[in-house]
């Protein structure tokens, strides 16, 4: 499993110029990222090099964090091989609560992130159709 | 105290509907003011770790949950805004609770 951090951000002009400057500042690479927004506010959700120093430096800029595991999975670069994880997942029962693409590619696989109610059974499913989980260090290491 | 569309409203009471939410008292912030001859009422809620969540759903529940929780202790509707952290101006380190931008 891979380590996602979010944040909440008020929906403020600059706001994710301000926030990405500290993880920048810090020396964080960031590998994935998404953003749900409302109205009001918007999560940012970051998949980085090193999870506990971006979590650390987000906090000490004020910031609401918390971070959870997310699963990453790598899936063939080709039309329906989504579609295909997807069924498999939906077919157990598992309700994905959001999900994103990742930048970048491991071993010619395109890269997705995927929230999931129940981790555990997912990583189960995903094996049983041959779908790998990547780890959480292979990952921040891309 | 503060007397709001004619009911009167005490700090006190939202702030008893924030700590039964969050589980502890967030920093917040009464906003009253008027428009087209009527006031309203908006609470500022500063975003905790309790509260906090990656899913905007969450997030959208608590909003209701204070919503409907404000509703039947005040007895008047108001709206509910989730802030950053540390927004919410503060004076000798205490926050400024209530702000009353009505003009009577």
């Amino acid at each position: 499993m891979v380590k996602q951090i979010s944040v909440f951000l008020e929906n403020k002009e600059g706001r994710l110029a301000e926030v990405t400057k500290t993880i920048a500042d810090s020396g964080i690479n960031i590998r994935a990222m998404s953003i749900a927004d409302t109205k009001d506010f918007g999560i940012l959700r970051l998949i980085v090099d090193d999870p506990e120093l971006a979590s650390k430096v987000l906090k000490e800029a004020d910031l609401t964090v918390i971070v959870k595991d997310v699963l990453a999975i790598g899936i063939a670069d080709e039309p329906g091989s989504l579609s295909k994880t997807l069924a498999c997942i939906q077919k157990e029962d598992i309700e994905i609560e959001y999900m994103y693409a990742f930048l970048g590619k491991c071993e010619g696989k395109a890269l997705v992130i995927l929230k999931v109610s129940d981790n555990d059974k997912a990583i189960a499913a995903l094996d049983k159709n041959g779908i790998p989980v990547i780890d959480g260090q292979e990952l921040y290491n891309l | 105290m503060l007397i709001i569309r004619g009911v009167n409203v005490f700090p006190s009471q939202i702030e008893g509907v924030l700590l039964k939410i969050a589980g502890t008292t967030p920093n917040y912030q009464i906003i009253v003011n008027r428009v087209d001859n009527r006031d309203t009422l908006e609470v500022l809620v500063e975003m905790s770790p309790e509260i906090f969540s990656d899913e905007v759903r969450r997030i959208e529940d608590v909003e209701r949950k204070i919503l409907s929780k404000l509703d039947t202790v005040l007895g008047i509707s108001a709206k509910v805004r989730m802030v950053e952290p540390k927004t919410i101006a503060r004076s000798e380190g205490k926050a400024k609770r209530v702000i009353d931008n009505r003009k009577i």
